[in-house]
C-alpha cells in the first residue's frame, strides 16, 4: 500500500475520531430526548416516556450515569398517576443523588404523603 | 478512493498534504467557535450549581414549537455540569400553579421563582425562529434561540447568547433542468409536510451552550470544573 494513502487514512480516521468524541455524553440519556418529543406530540401517550425512562434508569444505575433530573421525571409521571410509594422512593432517590434538587423534592414527598394518607384515610367503598 | 488521493498528491507536493490534514485537525478542534471571551465574572462569583429551565417564548409562528424544543434543552445544560431540574415536571408544575402562559412566567420575578424551585439560576428560553421557508430550488429550514440565564439569588442576569442553525438539503444536479427541478419540488414537498427541526434545534443548542468562548462555563458536574474556576496562570 502506498504510505501517502496509508498516511491520509490514518489522518482521516483521527479527525473522524476527533468529531465522534464531542458526542460522547457524561450521562446516559437513552433516548430521553425523544420519547419526550412523542409525549409532547402525543400527551395522552405516557406509558413510552415511562418506558424510556426506566430503561435509562436501569441501565444508568449499573453505569452510575443516570442523568440529572430523571429520576425525579419518572418519579412525577407516577406521582400523577397515583403511585404515590414509588414516587416517593424516586424523590427520595433524587434528593440523595443531587442535593441541589433537595428543596423541590421534598415538597413532592409532602405533597405525595398527603395523597397517601388522605387515600389511607378514606374507607374502602 | 485511492484514484483520488494519488491525483491530488500529484497535485500538491507531500509536504502540502501534511499541511491540510494538520490544518483540518486543527481545525476539528477549535470549531466550538472563536471570538472575544465572555465576561464570566458574575457566574464566578454566584458559583451556580443548579439550573431551572422553564417553559420557552415562542415568537414563531408554529405552536407547537416550545413543546418540542423543551425536549432538546436539558442535555447540553447538564453535560456541561448542571443540576438541571427535570423539564417536564418543571412545566407541569407551573401550569398546575397557573403560570401556563410562559411569556408571564419569564416576567416573573426571578428570585421567586427560583425561591419555588430551590433552584440557583433560571434559564429563560426564546424561540425567535422555527420555520422552513419554500423556494423552487431549495427549501430551507432554520432554527434561532436566544438564551438570558439569571441570578436566582440576585435577579440579575449573568449570562446571555444567541444560536442560529439553518439546513438547506443538498440537491445536485442531475444535468437534466427538469429532472432537476421535480426532485426539488418533492424535496420542498417532504420539507413542508414533517420539516425536522428538532436535530437543528439540538445543534444550536449544543453550540449555544458548548461554545468555547460565548458558552455556558463548565458547572460543579463537570471534570473541568475547578480548572475553569482556578485557572493556572
Amino acid at each position: 500500500m502506498n504510505p501517502r494513502i496509508l498516511v491520509s487514512v490514518i489522518l482521516l480516521l483521527l479527525f473522524v475520531m476527533e468529531g465522534c468524541h464531542r458526542h460522547q455524553t457524561v450521562y446516559h440519556w437513552g433516548d430521553y430526548e425523544s420519547a419526550l418529543y412523542q409525549h409532547y406530540a402525543n400527551p395522552a401517550e405516557v406509558e413510552p416516556l415511562l418506558k424510556s425512562l426506566r430503561a435509562i434508569i436501569n441501565r444508568g444505575e449499573r453505569k452510575r450515569n443516570v442523568p440529572p433530573g430523571l429520576y425525579a421525571e419518572y418519579g412525577y409521571l407516577l406521582f400523577t398517576m397515583g403511585r404515590l410509594k414509588e414516587s416517593i422512593a424516586l424523590f427520595a432517590k433524587e434528593k440523595r443523588t443531587w442535593p441541589e434538587s433537595t428543596l423541590l423534592m421534598e415538597k413532592l414527598i409532602r405533597e405525595s404523603e398527603k395523597r397517601l394518607e388522605l387515600i389511607e384515610e378514606t374507607p374502602n367503598s | 478512493m485511492s484514484k483520488r488521493v494519488r491525483s491530488a498528491s500529484q497535485v500538491f507536493p507531500a509536504g502540502w498534504l501534511w499541511g491540510f490534514c494538520l490544518v483540518g485537525v486543527l481545525l476539528a478542534g477549535c470549531a466550538r467557535g472563536v471570538g472575544v471571551p465572555y465576561n464570566y465574572d458574575k457566574i464566578r462569583a454566584l458559583r451556580p450549581s443548579s439550573i431551572l429551565i422553564v417553559p420557552v417564548v415562542n415568537q414563531s409562528v408554529d405552536v407547537a414549537a416550545p413543546d418540542y424544543f423543551l425536549s432538546t434543552a436539558s442535555l447540553p445544560v447538564a453535560e456541561q455540569g448542571y443540576y438541571v431540574f427535570p423539564v417536564n415536571l418543571v412545566k407541569r408544575l407551573l401550569e398546575d400553579d397557573g403560570l401556563s402562559d410562559a411569556g408571564f412566567v419569564h416576567r416573573a420575578d426571578p428570585v421567586r421563582l427560583a425561591g419555588l424551585f430551590g433552584a440557583d439560576t433560571v434559564l429563560y428560553i426564546v424561540i425567535e425562529r422555527w420555520d422552513a421557508r419554500y423556494a423552487v430550488l431549495a427549501t430551507t429550514v432554520t432554527v434561532q434561540f436566544h438564551y438570558v440565564l439569571k441570578s436566582g439569588i440576585t435577579g440579575e442576569e449573568l449570562w446571555r447568547t444567541r444560536s442560529t442553525m439553518s439546513y438547506t438539503p443538498e440537491s445536485q444536479s442531475s444535468g437534466n433542468p427538469w429532472a432537476d427541478l421535480i426532485a426539488a419540488a418533492i424535496t420542498a414537498a417532504v420539507a413542508k409536510a414533517a420539516p425536522n427541526y428538532i436535530p437543528l434545534a439540538q445543534a444550536a443548542n449544543y453550540s449555544a451552550v458548548m461554545d468555547r468562548y460565548q458558552g455556558l462555563p463548565p458547572g460543579p458536574h463537570h471534570r473541568k470544573y475547578m480548572h475553569w474556576l482556578h485557572p493556572v496562570k
